[in-house]
């Protein structure tokens, strides 16, 4: 099964409509990585809502590609999880899943954008002042 | 005394998606509610895929009893790989030989209740259960 | 079954009338002590009516009580003291209704075997088994029902006391009232979750004012919330801890980061409010 990327502005979106295997999972991790290069691309909503089962092979290696994803310069935010994916993640350790959540897709594209706002603003200061 | 039985081989990745399938339709069928579904699904997951990691493949057996008050849920995954040189370090959460967050067996045992392991080099065997009220 | 068995069978059930006048003073004697005097009568009819059913199995020549005359008595049995945990009588009471047969059976029994002390013997022994019988299912009829009840119970208050309500676009409130045990909290979990989903909340105001006790065991529950909440992309906000549940939380060392927490849920509604970009003052304005 190929999942399918999406670009929406400067920001890649993709839907993982059903449960993945291994393999496809490294595929898909492979080419956001891909597109985020060659789009210039701000980061990466992930939807998952179409995901029922996220075990500890899944969630570290979404833990990984949001953090790829920084360190090539973007964000990464994952939205659309079921509430059961939720409560089982949270059952199987604390904090085994560290990205950045939104609700749904619109609202992974506003946190998404919203963090690249924080991020720049908070930025050190130019290290030669504007000339005037 | 089985209600049900279903017998999965682990071969390939996509047995390890067919196996927590399989354990939710049972899970689904027996009345446990959504949560433990994906309670069940997710420890499957994580017993089989060590299995194929490990052992490159196995036998996930998923069994379920119900009497009037009760329903259990059984999985048993086996292997003839080379064993668990160290059960309870491989129990320790953040413990990990291969990819993954380190909290495989872990978290098939606060997932599910219960785990138990037997392991030598050539026959591994896992078995895990949860009950619930009916 | 032994033809000596079929003759104490046979004996009890020649002598119904005897029984049934016996077993009447008891139950006057076992309302007395109850202090229920008004219900001797009922439970007199009661008496009657099981006799009937019991001297009917004894006469069926079949049975002395271990086949189908047994299953009808026994599901008398279990009827009867069904509607007794209904009634909310006490287990003892329950069982003390049908010992008391014991009482008025085994004279009954003497009395007939006074000249044979060879069998007399083995007719106790068979009437103290059919009633100890009885006794034992009355005894696990009274307790499933019960349990049914109980277990009726609970859901019930369980849905009752874990409302979610819409209280604004994006903000859920979850007022939580009284003990909470790890049942609940699973259910309080699941229900918040859902509701998260399914409203497209981005805050969720859970009010544990009406909580007594915040334990260990609550505190892992609230913190698992807060953490599945964020990780469907929505924020809890945690309202009404009391200086109890403060000194446990601070003493247990829970780790309280990532939680919001205000003290009460006019505050907690303000920061909710907040968080979505919006104001009270901003809604006030909307509205007029």
């Amino acid at each position: 099964m190929r999942v399918p990327i999406l670009r929406l502005g400067r920001v890649l979106l993709t839907s993982i409509l059903a449960d993945l295997t291994d393999d496809q999972a490294i595929q898909l991790q492979g080419e956001i990585l891909a597109l985020v290069r060659d789009d210039r691309a701000d980061g990466a909503v992930i939807d998952i809502s179409g995901v029922e089962v996220v075990d500890s092979y899944m969630a570290r290696l979404l833990n990984e590609t949001a953090r790829m994803i920084r360190v090539m310069g973007g964000e990464a935010v994952l939205c659309g999880m079921q509430p059961f994916v939720a409560l089982t993640l949270v059952e199987m350790g604390r904090e085994c899943l560290e990205m950045r959540t939104a609700l749904d897709l619109e609202a992974g594209v506003e946190m998404l954008k919203a963090t690249i706002a924080d991020r720049d603003a908070g930025r050190p200061a130019a290290l030669v002042p504007p000339s005037a | 005394m089985c209600d049900r039985q279903v017998e999965k081989t682990i071969r390939l990745q996509e047995d390890i998606i067919g196996a927590r399938q399989a354990g939710r339709d049972l899970a689904r069928a027996a009345g446990f509610g959504t949560v433990d579904q994906t309670r069940i699904a997710t420890a499957i997951s994580e017993l089989v895929r060590n299995a194929l990691l490990h052992a490159g493949g196995g036998l996930c057996r998923i069994a379920v009893e119900t009497t009037e008050a009760s329903a259990t849920l059984q999985v048993t995954v086996s292997d003839d790989g080379p064993g668990i040189p160290d059960i309870a370090l491989a129990m320790q959460p953040g413990h990990s030989t291969t990819r993954g967050l380190g909290l495989g067996l872990s978290a098939v045992r606060s997932l599910m209740g219960g785990l138990s392991i037997e392991s030598r080099p050539g026959r591994t065997t896992v078995v895990t259960s949860m009950t619930r009220r009916r | 079954m032994t033809t000596l068995a079929a003759t104490i069978a046979a004996t009890i059930a020649d002598r119904e009338a005897e029984i049934r006048e016996a077993w009447f003073e008891q139950i006057e004697a076992l309302a007395g002590r109850m202090e229920l005097p008004h219900l001797a009568q009922s439970l007199r009819a009661e008496a009657a009516d099981f006799l009937v059913a019991f001297i009917g199995a004894l006469r069926s020549g079949e049975s002395d009580l271990q086949d189908d005359g047994l299953a009808v008595v026994l599901r008398k049995a279990a009827e009867i003291s069904a509607a007794r945990a209904r009634d909310g009588f006490t287990p003892s009471e329950t069982a003390a209704f049908v010992m008391s047969l014991k009482d008025a059976l085994l004279p009954v029994v003497i009395a007939a075997y006074r000249t044979a002390p060879a069998e007399l013997g083995e007719a106790i022994t068979g009437a103290n088994r059919m009633v100890d019988a009885l006794a034992v299912e009355t005894f696990a009829s009274y307790t499933r029902t019960r349990e049914e009840i109980i277990e009726r119970q609970s859901r019930s208050i369980l849905d009752l006391s874990t409302p979610t309500l819409r209280i604004w676009n994006g903000i859920l409130l979850m007022p939580l009232v009284g003990i909470i045990d790890t049942q609940r909290a699973q259910q309080v979990m699941e229900a918040m979750l859902t509701a998260i989903t399914r409203e497209e909340a981005r805050v969720a105001i859970l009010d544990v004012t009406g909580v007594p006790v915040i334990d260990t065991r609550v505190c892992l529950h609230l913190t698992r919330t807060v953490a599945a909440a964020r990780l469907l992309g929505a924020r809890v906000v945690v309202t009404g801890i009391s200086p109890d549940a403060a000194q446990t939380l601070v003493k247990l060392d829970v780790d309280l980061s990532g939680m919001i927490t205000r003290g009460s849920l006019r505050a907690g509604l303000a920061e909710a409010l907040r968080l979505i970009g919006s104001s009270v003052g901003a809604l006030v304005r909307e509205a007029s």
